[in-house]
């Protein structure tokens, strides 16, 4: 549990922003390691990274994942974090354009991809789709 | 880069006991750890789940250089919690299950959302991608007016008023009718509803204690 890992003889060419070995653990750490490894088994994914929080993770995947230009077509009934993400700042400060479209209308989900990827839509970049869509609309709030 | 990517988001109502969207060919799973995989309400995490080539660049991107790193110690308890999630998990869905069927039968109940109920819309999806059980969170609306919903939930003795869901704890929320996003639900949920994230405790208390502020509003 430790912040900071012991460096080795000659740290001068270590990479400072490497997530490879245990430096600092802003980079990552044991615990998480742990974690991560248990959690890409218990969903039967090839890799897992744990964050700070549930919406840490979104942030995380939209920052990396998507570029100005792109598209995004998620869920009417998304949680809200989703929405402020994607609907407010990503697509005010980032210029990502996004479409609400009701998940479980899956022709329409598909109508709006393929709009997309016609060039009906104003930006040509990648589409992405979050096909999240909550049962019991209960995404409001934390 | 494939040009489109299926993101899928989880937690509310299912935990990977009940559902693995990679398993249904998903991209990539996002879950809030600090829920049923927790599991006790006392920490705080987030993951994300999917191919080693898109992880390794939101690892570099996202964890070290935005900084969203989760602290060691809410790691451990995560990973002490997850250790009951199928035990867990089992209690949440029959108890949810239970619920929503006991909120079927009150006469002050609107409606109740649970894809576990066969009225639900989602209902047939739900049994083909939960198996493991249809999760702990429900939705119900009551023939009321803003301030009896309020009322209600101060008679509650067991259940909780708190944001969050999937701790062990059974926990309410009340949505108002003027959330800025209503225009985008179906329309029962326009007046305000509840969320209702039903815990492990015995059954029998949780509708015990909805049945008491029922009675108090009139609404049995």
């Amino acid at each position: 549990m430790a912040n900071s890992y012991a460096l080795p003889y000659d740290p001068s060419d270590l990479n400072w922003s490497s997530a490879g070995k245990n430096l600092y653990t802003r980079n990552g750490g044991s615990n998480q390691q742990y974690l991560q490894e248990k959690l890409a088994s218990l969903e039967g994914g090839e890799d897992c990274i744990v964050l700070a929080s549930g919406v840490a993770a979104l942030s995380g995947l939209f920052f990396a994942l998507l570029e100005s230009g792109d598209h995004v077509v998620f869920s009417s009934v998304t949680y809200i974090a989703v929405y402020r993400l994607l609907h407010e700042l990503l697509k005010n400060k980032f210029h990502v354009d996004t479409t609400i479209v009701d998940t479980s209308d899956l022709e329409a989900v598909k109508r709006r991809f393929a709009e997309h990827q016609a060039g009906a839509y104003r930006n040509a970049g990648k589409s992405h789709a979050d096909y999240l869509g909550h049962p019991c609309h209960c995404g409001h709030c934390p | 880069m494939k040009t489109a990517h299926c993101c899928r988001w989880t937690t509310p109502s299912a935990s990977p006991y009940n559902q693995r969207p990679i398993e249904l060919g998903a991209d990539f799973t996002i879950e809030s750890l600090t829920k049923y995989i927790n599991g006790h309400g006392d920490a705080m995490g987030g993951a994300i789940i999917g191919k080693k080539e898109y992880l390794d660049i939101i690892r570099a991107q996202s964890q070290v250089n935005l900084g969203a790193t989760i602290s060691p110690f809410n790691a451990w308890l995560i990973m002490r919690g997850s250790v009951t999630l199928p035990l867990r998990m089992r209690q949440h869905n029959e108890n949810a299950l239970r619920v929503a069927k006991y909120l079927q039968t009150v006469k002050g109940v609107s409606f109740v959302a649970y894809p576990g109920l066969e009225s639900h819309k989602g209902h047939d999806i739900a049994v083909k991608q939960m198996q493991g059980g249809f999760g702990g969170v429900l939705s119900f609306g009551l023939h009321a007016d803003h301030d009896t919903y309020n009322r209600f939930v101060s008679h509650l003795k067991v259940i909780t008023s708190a944001v969050s869901l999937g701790h062990d704890e059974s926990l309410i929320v009340f949505l108002g009718e003027n959330d800025e996003r209503q225009y985008l639900y179906p329309e029962e949920f326009h007046g305000g509803f509840f969320r209702f994230s039903v815990g492990i405790e015995d059954a029998e208390d949780i509708i015990a204690d909805l049945e008491q502020a029922f009675a108090k509003e009139g609404l049995l």
